[in-house]
């Protein structure tokens, strides 16, 4: 493997390391792209780093992602309480849309078994009616 | 037990580092770029050289991004560097050099009454 591509391999992984330890939690496509570029400033004077280096250069990777996820006004209080609450606002919405389909099925079940009984008693009074001509 | 106490003292350690580290970094990053201006990993260079490795800084993104929201510091170029990547170098603004010189002055204050307490007395 050519230095470079070795190099771009172990900053490959620790900027991996870093998303993984990151959960979604807050956007971070820019923060990872500074970060990239400052492994790969420190790389361009460090041509025989290794991994280990970078880790011991930069910290461990899940220790940047919290500095970064403790720093990001996305985890503020009020924001995490923002979004909660939207959620449980969907949530109650579809557990309300949900309720309302399964009312109207059972209803139109009920209206159906009904139906179905009417038609019956229908079709025995006709026979009755028949037999009677006869 | 003796190993769980040493490690939870070593972690007290490491956490008085951490936010040592996160009250001083916008004083030293505004005190680097009072002298010119620099990119990111030029002021990581730069504070490790100047305490003889003393000091590794952390990542800079989220303290960059601070001083710039606050108008301490504005990115001044940009620069496509030997491995054809973009370097952003980042310069002072006057706001910034207002709150360098207020944030030198409370360190020195503080500082001083630390010293005084746990040294002197």
């Amino acid at each position: 493997m050519k230095q470079s591509e070795r190099i771009n391999f172990y900053i490959d992984t620790y900027v991996e390391k870093v998303r993984r330890e990151l959960y979604s939690l807050a956007p971070s496509e820019e923060f990872l792209k500074a970060l990239r570029e400052t492994l790969s400033d420190y790389a361009d004077l460090n041509p025989d780093c290794t991994l280990e280096d970078l880790i011991e250069q930069f910290g461990p990777p899940e220790m940047v992602a919290k500095d970064f996820l403790g720093d990001t006004k996305e985890l503020s209080p009020s924001k995490v309480a923002k979004r909660n609450r939207k959620r449980a606002l969907i949530i109650g919405i579809l557990v309300v849309l949900l309720a309302a389909v399964l009312f109207y099925c059972i209803a139109l079940s009920q209206q159906t078994q009904s139906k179905g009984v009417l038609e019956l008693n229908v079709q025995e009074g006709s026979d009755v009616i028949e037999e009677t001509v006869e | 037990m003796k190993k769980r106490e040493e490690n939870s003292r070593q972690d007290s350690l490491n956490n008085f580092e951490a936010q040592f580290k996160r009250s001083t970094i916008p004083l030293l990053v505004l005190q680097l770029l009072s002298e010119h201006e620099m990119y990111a990993y030029e002021m990581i260079q730069e504070t490790l050289k100047r305490s003889d490795g003393v000091y590794k800084m952390p990542l800079l993104y989220t303290v960059l991004n601070k001083l710039e929201e606050q108008g301490c510091v504005r990115k001044s170029r940009q620069e496509v560097s030997e491995g054809n990547r973009v370097r952003v170098y980042y310069a002072i603004t006057d706001e910034g050099l207002d709150y360098l010189a207020e944030l030198k002055q409370l360190y020195a204050l503080l500082s001083d009454t630390i010293r005084t307490i746990v040294y002197q007395s």
